[in-house]
């Protein structure tokens, strides 16, 4: 008795050990031609795990799998990635990749230089339907690799109109003067690199070579002065770096008069400040005692088609389904994100909205991230951000080290 | 003179012993080397020996039909580069032309390898064990009948049967994995040469050499350094740390003075119920610039206090726990008592409990204090019972992903630019660097050869400390 017990046990462990393994799908026959009798098409779909996406998305997905009812049997499994991530997901797997997945245009190249994404066929119904901007941002070579999906993924200014006026927001001065008159500060957040440093956005190259490397001449003449001008505004009275929940835990306190952020945090704000929210775009600062004005990452959010999708054909029409106008207006209605739809776009309700207004305006002084920086920028940018918070013994030093650090070749 | 080959020849290992078996054997000895069954066969050995011949078909079949390919292709890891798939509007699917994959190259070959290790290892044992029965036939032995040789298997030979599967796990899910993982090191295996659609090839040892040096451009070599020696400081202080708070605590809580021991002892399992992750969330939380514990030491005047005295930049208006270099190092260190004392307590508990009270009242009687009993009787002893644990645990803190990962996470920039490049941080480990270099950057080459690194560390480490601990038999020494 004992020893069947020590037997099924021990197999048990080995059993265990197996349960890791899950059975990989079979692949369907590829030579079989799909004419006559109505396919089974099984789909996955990722999109942000927030509930305004996954709601709108399940919705579309619905009515999508109504509308080919006659053209094949069709079943979409909808799973939360964060489009922020979705290219680490993507890349550790890229056969496992969901068939059709939502993304931030700074993942693209990467994604293209992997082959992981296949090329839009319908690429002159989508480039018509959609802001320039936005097919230039999901485009590598001339080639448009995904749908494109929300143009309002760039960053500007929330604030209360009752402490800082329409003058005051027009430069970090101002601002700062405003906020230290009011007794309340103004919260920035590096945001890794995304946001700051920002100085070196508006008259500094940096931007994206087509192998992923990124160029940049931070360090070249005029460099120090900049990341100067950053050091003195990090520590001028008025400004307070912090990470963005806790600005907005701050203005629920009454303590924080705005902050640099992005639309989707556009219902927390109307929420807090109701009737005195303003929005703006980035101010200028200060170098060498003359204004600057600060540019900023445009980000786009697009559907990407798996390149290794079994049903690729359909995976292209549901991203065209889930990127349409009507789905592009809904996702604004639920997320508040702002279409890239050149229809959808021109409604009421997106040219009422205070934080799209800001953004277009902003838009002069943008650019898409995914022309910017590749992978290797992000980590040293937001050391250098780090850095300009403190002393820095040899300005010059700190920027070539950055610099070597974001131009540094992909590995 | 049968006897004595037979003894010669059982006191042999097995490849010897298989060999010398083979010369020394008869006709059928000799043919098994070929028709892997025949000396079964010839002792009537049945079922056996028909097992034999086809697990032999299946290794000429998986030989030539599948591993020499693999193999093959090892030494360059394909070379059938992916080319872009051609869509077909017809079944609305990719075609793409057949191409290398050169992880699954690498997979199947090491894989392979393995597998026709095993059939080899079967050839030679079934060669030795064939010599063994023609010895027992010409002595005029017994020999086991296929019935018999499975009832042995359930009575004399039962540990082989326990062993074999949790062997063939270990095989499968440890050894194999590890085999590949360190093939990986000696490849270019990175986010340039991602499979399918890029091959990546074989390096020799330049991801060795990027790691003790500094590049133009990266430096792998300086955030080595700087890791491996936070790692090692780390490892140290988180060990001992939560070794003596434990055992204080536990002195404390079984002092015959305290009164509720096992309320006390309650409340600190119960921080070993909570899921650690979330309880060390939690504390990121709590430590933040703007978190509770910054709010309430602000009311009270703590971090002016600290900013007088130089501790804290006064100007910051908030004491940086999780965000300055040597704050965070110290938070995770101290944040890491609170998690890991109560384990140590309870063991502690345990073997405190287990001293004879005899030894603390001939000490008393001796006139020694409550230092002395401690110093000469409950660490010595604690230490001869836990010196094993506390080896494991040291290697476990240089592996300890949890607090570090979990605590800095999102909240910690590192402020050297140089180990930024190499996107590791002051308080990364080892492990948790590996972790970031494979997550975010698919790094997989370095990871690998982090991985490699750690191992040698930990291992180096625990055969040094294993030996000191084992050599002299402290028990004993305590015991006289």
């Amino acid at each position: 008795m004992k020893k069947a017990l020590a037997i099924i046990l021990s197999v048990l462990m080995v059993v265990a050990m197996f349960a890791g393994c899950t059975n990989t799908p079979e692949t369907p026959d590829v030579d079989t031609p799909v004419v006559d009798e109505k396919p089974v098409v099984e789909l996955t779909l990722w999109c942000s795990e927030t509930e305004a996406w996954q709601g709108v998305m399940k919705e579309l997905v619905d009515e999508f799998i109504a509308a080919n009812a006659d053209k094949a049997t069709i079943t979409v499994n909808i799973g939360a990635q964060s489009e922020a991530t979705a290219k680490d997901t993507v890349l550790s797997d890229i056969e496992a990749a969901a068939d059709v997945f939502f993304f931030s245009d700074d993942q693209l190249t990467e994604l293209v230089n992997a082959k992981a994404l296949q090329p839009v066929h319908d690429v002159e119904l989508i480039s018509s339907a959609n802001a320039a901007g936005a097919v230039d941002a999901a485009s590598v070579d001339g080639t448009l690799y995904a749908y494109p999906a929300t143009a309002s993924n760039g960053y500007f200014i929330y604030y209360d109109k009752t402490v800082i006026s329409e003058e005051q927001i027009a430069s970090f001065d101002g601002i700062l003067e405003a906020c230290t008159a009011a007794g309340k500060y103004f919260g920035f957040d590096g945001m890794g690199g995304w946001v700051s440093p920002f100085c070196f956005f508006s008259d500094y190259e940096i931007s994206l070579n087509a192998d992923g490397t990124t160029n940049c001449n931070w360090n070249t003449a005029g460099g120090t002065d900049v990341l100067a001008g950053m050091q003195a505004l990090f520590a001028s009275e008025g400004i307070k770096l912090e990470a963005s929940d806790e600005s907005i835990a701050a203005m629920k306190a009454g303590d924080c008069a705005g902050f640099v952020n992005g639309t989707w945090n556009y219902a927390p704000m109307v929420e807090i400040f109701g009737e005195n929210l303003a929005c703006a775009k980035m101010p200028t600062f200060t170098v060498n005692g003359e204004q600057v004005q600060c540019g900023s990452m445009a980000g786009f959010k697009m559907a990407g088609v798996s390149a290794y999708s079994e049903n690729v054909g359909w995976a292209m029409e549901l991203a065209k389904f889930v990127t349409s106008e009507d789905a592009q207006a809904r996702v604004f209605a639920a997320a508040g994100e702002g279409p890239a739809n050149i229809a959808a776009a021109s409604s009421d309700a997106v040219a009422e909205n205070l934080a799209l207004a800001a953004l277009s305006e902003q838009a002069a002084y943008a650019t898409a991230q995914s022309k910017l920086v590749g992978g290797n920028y992000w980590s040293p940018a937001s050391t250098l951000h780090e850095l300009a918070k403190a002393e820095i013994a040899d300005l010059q030093a700190a920027l070539d080290e950055a610099v070597a650090g974001i131009t540094a070749p992909i590995a | 003179m049968g006897k004595e080959i037979r003894k010669d020849e059982a006191s042999l290992g097995l490849f010897s012993g298989a060999l010398v078996g083979w010369i020394n054997g008869d006709i059928w000895v000799k043919l098994t080397a070929f028709i892997w069954g025949a000396g079964y066969l010839a002792r009537k050995q049945i079922v056996k020996g028909i097992f034999s011949i086809l697990l032999e078909l299946t290794a000429l079949y998986f030989t030539f039909a599948f591993a020499i390919d693999q193999i093959k292709m090892l030494p360059t890891l394909g070379d059938a580069e992916y080319s872009d798939p051609v869509y077909n509007p017809v079944t609305m699917q990719n075609e793409v032309p057949p191409y290398d994959n050169s992880f699954l190259i690498l997979l199947f070959g090491v894989g392979s390898i393995i597998i026709l290790i095993g059939f080899f290892l079967v050839w030679v044992s079934i060669i030795r064990e064939s010599r063994t029965l023609e010895i027992r036939a010409k002595e005029g032995r017994p020999i086991n009948n296929f019935y018999q040789d499975i009832k042995d298997m359930f009575d004399k030979k039962f540990h082989l049967t326990l062993l074999a599967f949790p062997c063939l796990g270990i095989i499968t899910f440890t050894i194999v994995p590890l085999i590949f993982m360190i093939c990986i090191a000696f490849t270019n295996y990175d986010k340039q040469h991602l499979p399918p659609a890029k091959l990546f090839d074989w390096v020799g040892f330049a991801n060795f050499k990027s790691i003790f040096t500094n590049g133009l451009t990266d430096s792998f070599g300086y955030a080595f350094a700087k890791i491996l020696t936070w790692t090692l400081i780390w490892a140290v202080f988180a060990t001992f740390t939560t070794y003596i708070g434990g055992i204080m605590l536990s002195l404390l809580i079984n002092n015959k003075n305290t009164k509720l021991k096992k309320m006390w002892r309650t409340f600190f399992v119960i921080s070993i119920a909570v899921p650690q992750f979330v309880s060390l969330l939690l504390v990121r939380n709590f430590f933040r610039n703007s978190g509770i514990v910054n709010t309430i030491l602000g009311e009270w005047g703590v971090t002016e206090f600290l900013g007088k005295i130089g501790l804290v930049d006064a100007s910051l208006g908030y004491i940086p726990f999780l965000t300055d270099p040597n704050w965070i190092k110290a938070m995770v260190i101290i944040i890491n008592i609170w998690i890991g004392v109560p384990y140590l307590m309870l063991i502690a508990s345990g073997v405190l409990m287990n001293i004879p009270a005899e030894l603390y009242e001939s000490a008393r009687i001796d006139g020694a204090n409550a230092f002395q009993t401690f110093r000469k009787i409950t660490m010595p002893y604690m230490l001869s019972v836990t010196g094993p644990y506390l080896i494991t645990s040291f290697v476990g803190n240089i592996n300890n992903f949890n607090v570090i990962y979990l605590l800095t996470k999102d909240v910690y920039t590192t402020q050297d630019q140089l180990l930024a490049n190499a996107r590791g941080s002051e308080v990364d480990l080892l492990v948790t660097w590996l972790y970031k270099l494979t997550r975010d950057y698919t790094n997989y080459k370095m990871a690998s050869v982090i991985g490699i690194m750690i191992f040698v560390v930990c291992s180096v480490f625990t055969l040094i400390a294993f030996n000191m601990s084992m050599k002299g038999d402290k028990e004993g020494e305590f015991k006289i």
